[in-house]
């Protein structure tokens, strides 16, 4: 539904990421065996996973393992316990507010560098990908010494007076991982809204100001509605990533602010429980699953509702 | 020339362009350019590509800004104010229509700027719908209408605003010709209706001779003449306007003799007489501009002009050029009309070949 909505909105069709999916979609019609390749990848990489997921989560976990036995006792105990729900309730929490500050971040950033001349947009643009060839993982870790007590924002906040003993919240709780999440997936969402907006032509925003809009004006009436593409895309992306993160609240968040993936995490890792990590997972899958077609029917209503074609 | 031309605040120009220059790092895009646009008026600017003209109706517009000069809109100085404050409207030269709107949102637009109630927009929209001839095509969107269609969108959009100026930046260039002559009369008609004023521009001449009531030339920045289109068209006032307009003979030689707006141009041993353009003395270069159309050519019995014998007849549609060598060696070019038995001309004729005097244009060189 959200592919075939990006498919039909025209200004989508250079987009990364979404364009490359429908594009496939469209020429399965002409030749199949051409999507031969994509079909292997996409099997050996996308369903076998899951596949075994989804067996290994009806598995019967003892104290030496799992054994090969059907139950239902992982998603018993999934429904039942409610430390999980409550942690899928949080993850997608996260994820929404995540997304929602990443795309208050990008946007403007994405509207100057895409307004900007030749030699500055090049150099803007490499300092908003030069952090992006680290690793997540270090990235991530970075927040440390910037956080902590004895991190440089306390450095400074004594150094300036501010404070005089540092101070602590700054770091393990849930607004330290907002700001490791935002951080890392910020390219996710600026990338897609600069392409829109740099590809958008910039003669309707002087036919705009001709037609008497301000500059204000021209931007709700023209520049955003015509960026929306990107920012469903990005906002996609963004959500998709940080309901499954995994390092940033290990690392950032307290124990009150741990994630599905980290509790996931752990039933392989500590618990050696693969049958209810795996139960977990698919979960946790079926739930963003859930969330994208709730969304994506959401954007069909808000693109009949904006006039827009089918 | 124009009902409007009466009405209110008549004498106080439409437009008002005073030494405007304008520069982009090396090029001098405009230099020293003024000009008066009468209200109601349907003026063009005219010009090979590069010559300026956008960039002309760019500062008018308000898209650019003038290094030295002044441009007042009803009599106001404009200065520094942004396009959104300005009471004119411009049909871009690639249309720049809203893609994430209809044809009735397009239109509606600027009537929404200026916070326009609901039902006066939509009587407004629906008007101009019909003006155009788009009735049945406000709810579809821009990239399901066809070149022309769009156009009227584009003139639509501008022309519900009602600007004191309108300004066209060869709005038509995309069409093929068959549309484009259609818009032709469309863009008159349109003109006659609403009454304010247009200012075109074009490197078309035939588009600018047939729509305007006057035409400023450019090249390189400036202003070569200005003025009606017969006037431009039988009296340039040098080589490259006669060149820039309809097609002309060029005959070099110097001045045989010159009063105040007479003269004969002798080469290759002839004389040719005319009007001159500009003061001349007798014995200094010059050139004469004969239009093809204003050289006749009568049978070999007769006695006037001079003879000569033809080179080449060659069918032009509707007329035939035919080409002869007159007296002095002097090649030159005639048009005549095309009959339904042809033409009575052929190669080798004897033949002669006249002109008024009215008609041959004696330039300094
Ligand atoms: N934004 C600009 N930057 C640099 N040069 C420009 C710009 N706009 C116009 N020019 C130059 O100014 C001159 C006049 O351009 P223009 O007004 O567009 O001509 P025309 O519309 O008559 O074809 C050209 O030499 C053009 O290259
Ligand atoms: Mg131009």
């Amino acid at each position: 539904m959200l592919l075939e909505y990006y498919s039909t909105y025209r200004n989508t069709r250079k987009l990364p990421f979404v364009a490359g999916q429908s594009a496939p979609q469209r020429r399965a019609s002409r030749g199949g065996w051409l999507l031969a390749p994509a079909m292997a990848w996409l099997f050996l990489f996308t369903i076998v996973p899951v596949a075994m997921m989804l067996v290994l989560s009806f598995w019967t976990s003892t104290a030496y393992g799992i054994k090969a036995e059907f139950t239902l006792d992982n998603y018993r105990t999934i429904f039942g316990e409610p430390v999980y729900l409550s942690t899928f309730a949080r993850t997608l929490r996260i994820a929404a507010v995540t997304t929602a500050l990443t795309l208050v971040v990008a946007y403007p950033v994405a509207l100057i560098v895409s307004r900007a001349r030749g030699g500055w947009k090049a150099i803007a643009l490499l300092f908003i990908f030069l952090p992006f060839w680290t690793s997540y993982v270090v990235r991530s870790f970075l927040w440390l010494p910037m956080l902590g007590r004895n991190g440089l924002i306390n450095f400074l906040l004594i150094k300036l007076g501010i404070v005089t003993r540092p101070v602590d919240w700054l770091i393990y709780n849930e607004g330290a991982v907002y700001v490791g999440l935002v951080y890392a997936y910020m390219l996710f969402m600026f990338l897609p809204i600069y392409q829109s907006l740099d590809k958008q032509d910039r003669k309707l925003e002087e036919a705009a100001s001709d037609l008497g809009a301000t500059p204000a004006r021209t931007f709700w009436r023209v520049i955003l509605p015509l960026s929306l593409p990107g920012v469903f895309s990005g906002c996609t992306m963004v959500f998709m990533f940080a309901c499954g993160a995994y390092v940033t609240p290990q690392l950032l968040g307290g124990a009150s602010s741990l994630m599905a993936s980290n509790v996931i995490g752990s039933q392989f890792q500590i618990s050696n429980n693969w049958a209810l990590g795996s139960a977990l997972s698919i979960t946790l899958m079926v739930i963003v699953l859930f969330c994208f077609m709730l969304g994506s029917s959401r954007l069909g209503l808000l693109q009949v509702l904006s006039g827009s074609r089918r | 020339m124009n009902a409007s031309s009466t009405s209110a605040g008549a004498g106080v120009s439409a437009v008002s362009v005073q030494h405007v220059t304008k520069r982009f790092n090396e090029t001098t895009a405009l230099d020293g350019v003024s000009l008066e646009i009468r209200r109601g008026e349907f003026f063009s600017l005219l010009g090979p590509s590069g010559c300026g003209k956008t960039t002309l109706l760019r500062i008018i517009g308000g898209f650019e800004e003038a290094d030295s000069g002044e441009v007042l809109i009803a009599g106001r100085n404009v200065g520094a104010d942004p396009p959104y404050r300005r009471r004119t409207n411009m049909i871009f030269q690639h249309l720049a229509l809203f893609p994430h709107l209809t044809v009735s949102e397009n239109i509606a637009f600027g009537l929404e700027m200026k916070k326009v109630s609901r039902t006066e927009i939509d009587r407004k929209v629906g008007d101009i719908l019909k003006l155009v001839r788009l009735e049945d095509y406000g709810k579809r969107k821009i990239d399901e209408l066809s070149g022309g269609q769009k156009q009227r969108v584009a003139i639509a959009r501008a022309l519900v605003n009602e600007p004191e100026v309108l300004l066209l930046d060869e709005p038509l260039g995309a069409l093929d010709l068959q549309l484009r002559l259609q818009m032709h009369d469309e863009l008159k008609r349109i003109h006659r209706a609403i009454g304010s004023t247009f200012i075109l521009v074009t490197h078309d001449q035939t588009e600018a001779i047939t729509l305007s009531d006057r035409i400023a030339v450019m090249n390189a920045g400036q202003i070569v003449q200005l003025g009606t289109p017969a006037d431009i068209y039988s009296r340039p006032i040098n080589r490259f306007v006669a060149n820039f307009i309809g097609h002309a003979n060029f005959i070099d030689g110097e001045v045989a003799a010159a009063s105040e707006n007479k003269g004969e141009l002798r080469a290759g041993g002839v004389i040719f007489a005319g009007r001159t353009a500009g003061a001349l003395r007798s014995g200094q270069p010059a050139t004469a501009v004969l239009r093809y159309e204003h050289l006749r050519i009568l049978p070999a019995s007769s006695s006037a002009g001079l003879s000569a014998v033809v080179e080449d007849v060659a069918f032009h549609g509707s007329s035939f050029r035919v080409t002869v060598r007159a007296e002095g060696g002097i090649r030159l070019v005639s048009e005549i009309a095309g009959s339904e038995d042809g033409v009575q001309v052929k190669l080798g004729d004897a033949v002669r070949v006249d002109w008024r005097p009215e008609s041959l244009t004696i330039l300094d060189q």
